[in-house]
C-alpha cells in the first residue's frame, strides 16, 4: 500500500460516520463543470472553485477518475 | 470513507499464539516473550525513553497482555490478528510511553497542593486513544496544508489509479511534471506531519516508517469504539 493511501485510510477510519455532503448525489452543474475542467475550458478561479467542491466528496473524485480514465478502454476511444 | 473497504489482512499464526497465551501455554508466553520482549525495549528507547524508562514500561505491558490487576481484561485480547503481532506490541509501547510522559507532564503542571486531588484517567478512559489523536491532528494538518489541487490529484493517483500519464494528459502537463509534483507533495505531508509530531510531543522519536506502521496499526488497537 503506497504511503499516501495509508494516510488516507487512517484519517477516513477515524470519521465516525460518512458526511451527508460526501455521499449526495452530484449534480448535473458539476458534472458540468468536470467535463469543462478536462475540455480545458475553467479559469483559474473556478478551478480552485471546483478543488474546494469535489475534495472530499468520494462520488465527485470517482467520477473525474472515470472520466479521466475513459480513453483506457478500447470501446471508450471509438 | 474516501477509500473503498479493504479485505481484512489475517496474521493466523500470531493470533494462535496469543490465544494460546491468553489460555495460559507456558510454551506459548515463553515463544511471546522470546520473540518480543527485548526488541519492544529497544523500541521504547528509540522512541525517547530512558533505558531504565524503557525497561520499566515493558515490563508494565507485558504484565498487562495476560495478567492485568483486578477488574481489568488482558490486553492481548484486543489483538484481532490484523496486523503483525510484533508491528501490535510496538504500538501499545509507543501509547504507552505518550501516556507516561503526557502525565509526567501533568504532574508537572498542576499546581502546588493539588496533586493529591489527581486520579489518574482508568486504562480504558480517552486516554487510551491519545496516539490515535496525535497521529489524527498531525495527518489532518498536513492535508490542510496542501493546496486543494495538489490533494485532487493525489487522491486521483493514489486512491482512484489513475496513471500520471493520464493526468498529465488531463492536466496538460509533461508526465515528469506530474512526478516531481507528486513527489514534492509527498515529501511536504512527511515533513509536516514529522515536524507537528515534533511541536507536539517533542520526547517522542518516530521516522516515516514508524509513523506509517502506527497509523495502520492504532486502529487495530484501539478501533472506533474508543474513539473521543
Amino acid at each position: 500500500m503506497n504511503d499516501f493511501k495509508i494516510l488516507e485510510e487512517f484519517l477516513s477510519g477515524q470519521s465516525a460516520e460518512v458526511g451527508g455532503r460526501e455521499m449526495a448525489p452530484l449534480s448535473a452543474e458539476l458534472r458540468e463543470k468536470l467535463e469543462r475542467l478536462l475540455r480545458h475550458e475553467l479559469t483559474e478561479d473556478q478551478r480552485k472553485e471546483l478543488w474546494a467542491e469535489i475534495l472530499g466528496r468520494k462520488p465527485a473524485l470517482e467520477l473525474l477518475a472515470r472520466m479521466i480514465q475513459k480513453n483506457r478502454t478500447p470501446e471508450a476511444t471509438d | 470513507v474516501l477509500a473503498s473497504p479493504q479485505p481484512v489482512e489475517n496474521h493466523n499464526e500470531d493470533g494462535t499464539l496469543a490465544a494460546k497465551c491468553l489460555a495460559g501455554d507456558e510454551e506459548a508466553l515463553r515463544t511471546l516473550r522470546e520473540q518480543h520482549y527485548h526488541r519492544l525495549v529497544s523500541v521504547a528507547i528509540r522512541r525517547g525513553a530512558t533505558a531504565t524508562e524503557a525497561t520499566d514500561l515493558v515490563a508494565d505491558v507485558w504484565g498487562d497482555l495476560t495478567s492485568p490487576g483486578e477488574g481489568k481484561r488482558p490486553l492481548l485480547e484486543k489483538y484481532r490478528a490484523q496486523c503483525p503481532l510484533s508491528a501490535w506490541l510496538i504500538t501499545v509501547v509507543t501509547h504507552r510511553f505518550i501516556d507516561r510522559r503526557r502525565r509526567e507532564r501533568l504532574f508537572v503542571d498542576v499546581p502546588a497542593g493539588t496533586v493529591e486531588n489527581f486520579q489518574p484517567a482508568p486504562e480504558s478512559a480517552p486516554a487510551e486513544s491519545e496516539l490515535t489523536r496525535i497521529l489524527r491532528e498531525a495527518v489532518a494538518e498536513a492535508f490542510g496544508a496542501c493546496d486543494p489541487e495538489t490533494l485532487v490529484i493525489l487522491k486521483l493517483v493514489y486512491i482512484y489509479g489513475v496513471s500520471q500519464r493520464e493526468i498529465g494528459r488531463a492536466w496538460n502537463w509533461h508526465e515528469s511534471k506530474v512526478s516531481r509534483h507528486l513527489d514534492r507533495a509527498l515529501g511536504g505531508i512527511q515533513a509536516h506531519v514529522l515536524d507537528k509530531i515534533k511541536r507536539t510531543d517533542g520526547f517522542l522519536d518516530v521516522n516515516w516508517d514508524d509513523f506509517l506502521a502506527l497509523c495502520q496499526n492504532t486502529r487495530d488497537l484501539f478501533g472506533h469504539e474508543e474513539l473521543d
